[in-house]
Parts: structure tokens; C-alpha cells; sequence
């Protein structure tokens, strides 16, 4: 049951670094991720980056960029910031794999595409330079890949975990020459080696942490 | 997912026990994570017989549609005449649905005002968090995460429905600035739309007008690489 395998999702503060998953399993993986994820107007405005087990280096700049956000976000903090780097992140560097999702103008669109603009329809998927402002769609879509890609992984015993949490800025990105346009996410995947949830619960803290109540979030009418 | 195809027209004669949404809606809400637990969005759900708001969504997406291309509409009758032009012309919008839909799920911004105990903890030790800012540059930062938290949601709620064999498409066609939304059918809306989504037995599917073979998602390359 999918209700089973979502429920399994829990972040990971820490990946097994010894693992070692067939990389069959991840181009699996990620092509039915690409299969099954819709898109509006089958654009897909955005690139998937995988970074693999033998470029810790690129992890290192990846996490870079997250630490860099949570320290320039805390300045505004009037409180002094007391705080090392949020060990959440420190995942992205223990990671077996880590995607780098950015946005993507589509430079090879297809005949519908074509048709729907010959008919007047303006795209700003196909502009580098609309890329900006067609973000909102571009972010949502991020989303529902990224949570393909998790029911996958967990489907096939592996975990995952998110950071958005992240300088989107290019001049922090300037080492990595595929980062074209200000990344979206960032998403680990491997296998756990130790849950948040489980130091949470360690300093005591597994009660205080919990999600807004169904009724704060959904409304009927 | 596999299952997903994009509805143009749903059955507006299939009844769906709303006990159902309910469910899906709360196994979506208890399956999806959020940044810091906070999710920064509220899911707003009209029911069967809103039909006026379903109306209204459906004039608000034609409006932006003309916007973006270019078309001027200066009324409601404007806007009539260029729905009446584009069903003329065979060129009906996708989202369509949206007058049809049994169930619509409309994704808005939340700011959190009651930070559980950890959050404020951290806050009062130095942390900050956009999710409970009203104001910039917080509340623009809280809102590219919420999205991208939507589409995690609504991922799973899509999932869910469509293992039960109830149709969703989604709609991101209008305008979300939350000063755009004054009708009083909406005044539940208190922060800016960002996804509006639609649930229902499906009867038309796009799919069924327009080929695959001319109507296709980027290749696998384009969107993955490996950078290993």
C-alpha cells in the first residue's frame, strides 16, 4: 500500500557513508520518477542534477550554499545567532546521492508547444530569461518530483530528505558549471544511518516538534 | 501516478462520498513533511455545490490566460466574448475542469503564528524562520517553500485519490496575489494562491484530443544528469 510507504518517510540527519546502492536502481528510479510526474503544458521546466557517491567534493559546495542561507537568514535574528549549522544539513555531505533540482528553459519544445504559441499562447518556459518569473509553477512541480522520487526510494528500502533551505544566489553556485539558473531544492538519498527523529527524542525534545493540526491546514467549505 | 491523466470535463452526475476526501485529505496532511514542521500553506476545499465559486475560479484563470497572451479584457462581457471565441474556435482552455470539478482544492499561503515548542525555542535562541514572517523579505522566502511543500502534498493526495480511482489535475493558471481575490465568495482567503486543484470522476481526459506522440514531455536526459 502507498499509505504504508509514505508513512515510512522520516528525515535523515545521517546517511550510512558505506553504502553503496546499484546505480541501476537510481536511473530506475529516476526515470519513473520522470515517467509519472505531470507537468503543465508537459514542459517541465526544470533539471534534476545527481550528484553520485564519488564527488564528495561537489556534495561539499552543495552544502556550502545551505549553510551560507541559514547564516545570512539568521542575521535578521535581533537575538545573537548562537547557533553552528543547522546539523540537518550536514546530510547533504553524508548523502549517497544528492539532486540539485534548477529551473530549465525549454529550447526543443514539442509540436503541441509549438502549436499552442503559433495560437497566441505566451510560454515563459522557453525564455532564459523568464525563467524568474515563471518560478511559482516551476517550485510546485519541483514538488511533485521530488515526492516521486521519495515514494521510490522508500519503496525500494532507501531514504530521503529535503533541504530548502539554500542560497539560491549564483554567485554562491559559481563552482558548479551546471547551475545555470538559482537552484530550487536539494534532496539526499541513501540509507539511513540515524534519524532527526531519533535525536530528537535522545535530548528530549520528540513531543515539542510536531506538525500544524489538520484543521489549521485544511478548511472545508 | 501512473494513473494520472489530465481531466478536461469530470462527471458531474459520480457521486464521491465527501468522507473520502476527508480521508485522503488526512493522509496527505500526516504523509507529507515540512521544513521545521511548519507547513506554510493552508488547503482550502470546496465542496460539491459551490458551483458560484467553481464559476468564479474558472472566469479568474480565462482572465489570466488572456493576460498572459496578450488580450485585453476590459469587463465581464469581454471576457465572455473571448470564452464564447476560443469554444468557437476549438481552442477551450484545459482548465475547464474547474466548472465541473466535484471537488477543488485551493492552495494558499499560511503564515504560522503558533510555532510549536521547538520552533520557538530556536527562535528565542537566536534562529529565524520566514514561515512566520508577514512581512519581506520572510514572507516572499516562506513562500517559494510553501510551494514547493505543495507540490509534495498534492502529490500525495493525488496519489491516494488516483489509487481509488478518482481523477485529479491541477491548475496554475491564475492570479495569486492575494489582493486579486476581493470577491466575497472568497473571503476565507487570507494570504496569496498558489495551486488550485481539482478532484472528481473524470469523463473528458486530454489525452483523449490531443496525441501523445504530438503532445510529449522533455526527454529523460534533458531533465536528469548525472554529474557523477
Amino acid at each position: 500500500m502507498i499509505k504504508d510507504i509514505l508513512n515510512k518517510w522520516k528525515f535523515v540527519l545521517k546517511f550510512d557513508t558505506e553504502h553503496r546502492t546499484d546505480t541501476d536502481l537510481i536511473q530506475d528510479i529516476m526515470h519513473t520518477a520522470w515517467k509519472t510526474t505531470p507537468s503543465k503544458n508537459s514542459f517541465m521546466p526544470y533539471s534534476v542534477h545527481v550528484i553520485g557517491p564519488d564527488r564528495p567534493d561537489l556534495k561539499k559546495i552543495v552544502y556550502n550554499t545551505a549553510a551560507a542561507k541559514e547564516k545570512n537568514s539568521n542575521s535578521r535574528n535581533p537575538n545573537e545567532d548562537q547557533w553552528e549549522v543547522n546539523g540537518n544539513k550536514h546530510s547533504i555531505l553524508t548523502a549517497e546521492y544528492v539532486l540539485v533540482f534548477c529551473p530549465r528553459a525549454e529550447d526543443s519544445p514539442s509540436p503541441w508547444q509549438k502549436h499552442l504559441h503559433s495560437g497566441g499562447c505566451y510560454m515563459d518556459a522557453w525564455y532564459e530569461d523568464k525563467l524568474q518569473k515563471y518560478r511559482a509553477t516551476i517550485l510546485v512541480e519541483v514538488g511533485l518530483f521530488a515526492k516521486a522520487v521519495s515514494v521510490l526510494c522508500l519503496e525500494q528500502g532507501l531514504h530521503t530528505n529535503y533541504i530548502s533551505s539554500l542560497e539560491s544566489d549564483l554567485k554562491y553556485w559559481e563552482e558548479l558549471d551546471f547551475v545555470k539558473h538559482p537552484p530550487c531544492l536539494i534532496m539526499g538519498i541513501g540509507k539511513a544511518e540515524y534519524f532527526r527523529r531519533d535525536w530528537l527524542k535522545k535530548i528530549g525534545w520528540n513531543k515539542g516538534d510536531h506538525k500544524p493540526k489538520f484543521e489549521s491546514v485544511v478548511k472545508f467549505y | 501516478m501512473e494513473n494520472y491523466k489530465y481531466v478536461l470535463e469530470y462527471n458531474t452526475s459520480s457521486f464521491i462520498d465527501s468522507d473520502y476526501i476527508d480521508d485522503a485529505l488526512k493522509y496527505a496532511w500526516k504523509a507529507t513533511p515540512s521544513k521545521q514542521n511548519f507547513m506554510p500553506y493552508k488547503v482550502h476545499v470546496l465542496s460539491p455545490e459551490a458551483k458560484i465559486h467553481k464559476q468564479i475560479l474558472y472566469n479568474k484563470a480565462l482572465k489570466q490566460q488572456a493576460k498572459t497572451s496578450g488580450v485585453k479584457i476590459k469587463n465581464a462581457k469581454a471576457l465572455q466574448k473571448y470564452d464564447e471565441r476560443l469554444k468557437n474556435d476549438d481552442k477551450q482552455p484545459f482548465f475547464r475542469n474547474l466548472k465541473t470539478a466535484p471537488y477543488v482544492f485551493i492552495f494558499a499561503q499560511r503564515v504560522e503564528d503558533q510555532p510549536n515548542k521547538v520552533q520557538q525555542d530556536n527562535i528565542n535562541y537566536g534562529r529565524t524562520y520566514c514561515q512566520t514572517d508577514h512581512s519581506d523579505p520572510g514572507h516572499t522566502q516562506g513562500k517559494a517553500i510553501a510551494r514547493i511543500e505543495i507540490g509534495m502534498f498534492s502529490a500525495n493526495l493525488a496519489t491516494y485519490l488516483l489509487a481509488n480511482e478518482i481523477d485529479v489535475s491541477f491548475t496554475q493558471c491564475f492570479p495569486g496575489d492575494i489582493e486579486t481575490w476581493s470577491e466575497k465568495e472568497f473571503d476565507f482567503l487570507d494570504d496569496n494562491v498558489l495551486l488550485i486543484m481539482t478532484a472528481g470522476k473524470g469523463k473528458l481526459y486530454r489525452r483523449d484530443l490531443k496525441s501523445q506522440e504530438l503532445d510529449f514531455k522533455p526527454n529523460f536526459e534533458r531533465i536528469i544528469r548525472k554529474e557523477v
